[in-house]
C-alpha cells in the first residue's frame, strides 16, 4: 500500500478528519461546561434570591431568616447546598442546617447589590461554587441594615455531568469518525476503480489478450488512454519497421551473398571477379545503410514537444557548408519559424538527405524553402519544404527508381539513391508526400508536404 | 603530406596505414583519444583522419579539444553511424569532412587530399604553377602539357611544396611531412629528391621552380614572366 494514491488520500484525509473532529470536540465540550456553569450560577441565584425574600430586618437591626426553607435540600446535612449570612463586622448571623461541619469566611468588601462567584476547593479537593452577595435590608421602622448572603453548592454533581457529557461526546465523534473513514475507504474503492481498470486492461495487453485500452475510462483518464494508445501503436509500428527491417536486410543480403560465394568457389580470381566483388560488397553496404536508417525512423511523436526547424536547418546548412567548401555555392533561404511535432533524428534525417542531395549536384545555387501550409481558415495544415539545385537534375523516368530502396540512378556518385530512399520512407511514415520537378534554378527540385499540428 | 590515423579497430587502422603510405602519405597511427591528443598536439599533422567511437575518448572530444588549443589541421571523421544528427554534431565540433562506414578507399584519398588542398588555400584539385600542373586526384604531374614520371617520394615532396608554394620550407619541415617518424634525418636524401626533382620539371634550367635559401630551406615558386 506504501505509495499508494489510496493509502495516501486515506490516511490524509483521516488525519484531517481526526484534527477537525476534535476540534468540534473540544470546542462542543467548551461550550457544555459554559453553559452547565452558567445554569449553576443561575441556580445559586434562585436560592439567593428565595432566602432575601424570606429575610427580615428586626427592630434592631438583626437579620432573621426562618428556620423552613422552600428548598427542604438547607435543611438537609451534607445535601451539598448550604446558606450562610454574615453581618457587617463579619460575625456570622445564620447559617442553613446543611452547613453543618463546614465553615466559611466572608468577603466583607462585596459592593452592595453585586454577585460574586468563587469557585473553591476543600481539604478532601471537591470543589464548591459560592455565590457572595451584600444586601441592604430595610425594617418597618425604615432602617437600614447591610448583610452579606452566601450560597455554596458542591460541584460534585456538576463534574459528574460534565464527565457523562464528555464520555457521550466522544463515544459519538469516535463512532462518526469510523464511520466517516469507512465512507472515504468505499468512495476511494469506487473512485479508482476505472485506474484498477486500466492496470488490468494493460496486463491484458502485455499478455497479448487485447490490443488497445478500451475506452469506457471516465473523462478524467481518457485521455491517458487515448495518450496510451497512441503510445502502444507508435511502438508496435516501431516494432513492426524493426522486424520487417531485419527479415528484409537478411533477405536481400542473401543474393550478393550468393553471388560472393559462387566467385570465391571458383578458386583464382581474374579482374571481372574482383569488379564482381566490388560491386556486390558496395550493394551490401548499401543495403546495410538504408535499411538501418529506416528501422531507426521514429516518425510523428505525439508525446514530444513541437520542435523548432530552423535551427536545425541552419545546424544542416552550415556543416554542408563546410563539406563543400570547394564548390562555394550560393545557398538562398526561405524559411519560416515553424515548429513541428517529430523526433530530431528523423528531421535531420530528411533535411540532412535532401539538402546534401542538393550541395552535390549543384553547380553554383541551392535554394531551399520552408513554408507553412494553411487552410481558408487559417488553420494549419502542415508544412511545404521545397528544396532545389542548378545541377542536371534527376530524369523523370529514374525519379521512381531514385526514391526506391537502395537503387542508384547514378553510379558515379556515392549515395545518391540511399538518401533520397530515406526521405521517401520519412514521406511515408510521417503519412505526406513527396514530388519531383524542374525547378526555376534549372535544376533538381523536391517538393515535400509532411501534414500535422504545427505550433 | 603527414597525416593521423586514429582509428581503434586495428585491422581498419592497418588497412589505412597501408593504403594512405602506398599513395605517398607519412602516416602516423593512434589507437585512442589520448593518442590522438598527443600526436595532434606534439607532430606537425597535416591532416587527420579521426573515428568517432574512441575506448577512451569520443573523437568528438578529440576534435574539440584539439580545436580548443588552435590545432587547425583539417580533420576528416570516420563513423559507423550514417545518421545526419551525428554528422552535424560531429562537424559542428570542428571537423571539416565525413565519411560513414564502411567506405572505399579512393573515396577517403579524394576527401583527404580536397581537404589538405583546401586548407592550404587551392580550391581545385589541380595545384597550377606556371607550366607545371599538378593533379592531385590522379597524382600526376604535367610539365608543358606533357607527363612526366615521378616516384612516390618526389611526387611527396612536389605535392608538399607546390600546396606551400611561396613559402619557405625548411629541410626538417620537408623530412617530418614527407617521412615518418623514425626518418634519419641526418642523411642527404632530401638534397637528391631535390637536385632529381630540379632535372624532371625544368630539364633546360628555363623556370628554376625550387629555390634553394642557404640555411633557411626551399621555396617553390615560378615568376609570373616565365
Amino acid at each position: 500500500m506504501r505509495g499508494s494514491i489510496q493509502s495516501r488520500l486515506l490516511i490524509s484525509a483521516s488525519l484531517i478528519l481526526l484534527f477537525f473532529l476534535s476540534l468540534a470536540g473540544f470546542v462542543i465540550d467548551a461550550a457544555y461546561k459554559k453553559g452547565a456553569e452558567r445554569a449553576l450560577r443561575e441556580r445559586l441565584e434562585i436560592h439567593l434570591y428565595s432566602i432575601l425574600a424570606s429575610a427580615e430586618l428586626t427592630k434592631n437591626l438583626k437579620v432573621i431568616i426562618p428556620s423552613s426553607l422552600s428548598e427542604p435540600r438547607f435543611s438537609q446535612i451534607d445535601s451539598g447546598l448550604f446558606a450562610y449570612t454574615f453581618d457587617d463586622n463579619g460575625l456570622q448571623v445564620w447559617r442553613s442546617k446543611s452547613s453543618t461541619g463546614y465553615t466559611l469566611t466572608p468577603l466583607i468588601n462585596l459592593i452592595p447589590g453585586k454577585r460574586q462567584f468563587i469557585i473553591s476547593s476543600d481539604v478532601s479537593d471537591a470543589s464548591f461554587m459560592q455565590l457572595h452577595f451584600k444586601a441592604v435590608l430595610e425594617n418597618k421602622f425604615k432602617k437600614t441594615a447591610s448583610a452579606e448572603f452566601i450560597i455554596v453548592e458542591s460541584m460534585s454533581g456538576f463534574d459528574l455531568q460534565i464527565q457523562d457529557f464528555r464520555s457521550v461526546l466522544w463515544q459519538w465523534l469516535g463512532g462518526i469518525g469510523v464511520l466517516l473513514i469507512i465512507a472515504q475507504l468505499a468512495v476511494l474503492k469506487r473512485s479508482l476503480k476505472p485506474l484498477r481498470h486500466i492496470v488490468a486492461d494493460l496486463e491484458a495487453i502485455q499478455q497479448g489478450e487485447r490490443q488497445h485500452l478500451e475506452s469506457h475510462y471516465s473523462l478524467e483518464l481518457k485521455d491517458i488512454a487515448n495518450t496510451l494508445n497512441r503510445l502502444i501503436d507508435n511502438e508496435r509500428t516501431h516494432l513492426q519497421r524493426y522486424r520487417n527491417t531485419l527479415s528484409d536486410l537478411a533477405h536481400s543480403l542473401k543474393t550478393p551473398l550468393s553471388v560472393l560465394t559462387g566467385v570465391y568457389e571458383k578458386g583464382q580470381l581474374d579482374s571481372e571477379d574482383i569488379n564482381t566483388i566490388e560491386k556486390q560488397t558496395l550493394m551490401m553496404r548499401q543495403l546495410v545503410d538504408y535499411q538501418l536508417n529506416r528501422a531507426a525512423a521514429k516518425g510523428h511523436q505525439t508525446l514530444t514537444e513541437a520542435l523548432s526547424l530552423s535551427p536545425i536547418i541552419l545546424q544542416i546548412t552550415e556543416s554542408l557548408d563546410k563539406v563543400y567548401f570547394d564548390k562555394s555555392l550560393k545557398v538562398i533561404k526561405r524559411i519560416d519559424d515553424v515548429s513541428f511535432y517529430a523526433e530530431k533524428g528523423d528531421v535531420f534525417e530528411l533535411f540532412g538527405n535532401l539538402l546534401d542531395n542538393a550541395y552535390k549536384w549543384a553547380q553554383t545555387k541551392v535554394s531551399i524553402e520552408l513554408l507553412r501550409v494553411v487552410d481558408k481558415n487559417g488553420d494549419s495544415l502542415g508544412i511545404k519544404i521545397i528544396i532545389e539545385d542548378d545541377g542536371p537534375g534527376i530524369d523523370k523516368d529514374d525519379v521512381e527508381k531514385v526514391l526506391k530502396r537502395g537503387i542508384r540512378a547514378d553510379e558515379t556518385t556515392q549515395g545518391h539513391g540511399i538518401g533520397l530512399a530515406v526521405v521517401n520512407e520519412l514521406v511515408t511514415l510521417y503519412k505526406g508526400s513527396i514530388e519531383s520537378d524542374i525547378g526555376e534554378l534549372g535544376g533538381q527540385k523536391w517538393v515535400v508536404f509532411l501534414p500535422g499540428k504545427l505550433k | 603530406m603527414r597525416v593521423l590515423v586514429v582509428e581503434d579497430d586495428l585491422t581498419l587502422q592497418q588497412q589505412l596505414a597501408d593504403a594512405l603510405s602506398k599513395s605517398g602519405y607519412a602516416v602516423d597511427c593512434a589507437a585512442n583519444g589520448t593518442e590522438a591528443l598527443y600526436f595532434g598536439e606534439e607532430y606537425p599533422i597535416d591532416v587527420g583522419i579521426i573515428d568517432i567511437g574512441l575506448p577512451d575518448i569520443s573523437g568528438i572530444e578529440v576534435i574539440k579539444k584539439l580545436r580548443s588549443k588552435h590545432i587547425k589541421f583539417p580533420i576528416l571523421i570516420l563513423t559507423a553511424r550514417s545518421r545526419w544528427e551525428e554528422k552535424v554534431e560531429g562537424l559542428e565540433s570542428g571537423a571539416d569532412d565525413y565519411l560513414v562506414k564502411p567506405f572505399q578507399m579512393e573515396e577517403l584519398q579524394a576527401r583527404i587530399n580536397a581537404l589538405v588542398r583546401r586548407s592550404a588555400g587551392w580550391a581545385s584539385p589541380q595545384l597550377v604553377c606556371g607550366p607545371i600542373t599538378l593533379d592531385t586526384s590522379s597524382q600526376q604531374v604535367l610539365v608543358d602539357s606533357n607527363a612526366i614520371e615521378l616516384t612516390a617520394y618526389e611526387y611527396k615532396m612536389l605535392e608538399y611544396m607546390m600546396i606551400h608554394s611561396g613559402k619557405v620550407i625548411s629541410k626538417t619541415e620537408l623530412t617530418e611531412h614527407v617521412y615518418e617518424q623514425d626518418f634519419d634525418r641526418d642523411s642527404n636524401v632530401i638534397e637528391v629528391f631535390i637536385g632529381r626533382l630540379r632535372k624532371k620539371l625544368d630539364p633546360n634550367d628555363q623556370h628554376k621552380p625550387i629555390e634553394t635559401l642557404r640555411g633557411r630551406g626551399y621555396r617553390f615558386s615560378i615568376p609570373a614572366d616565365s
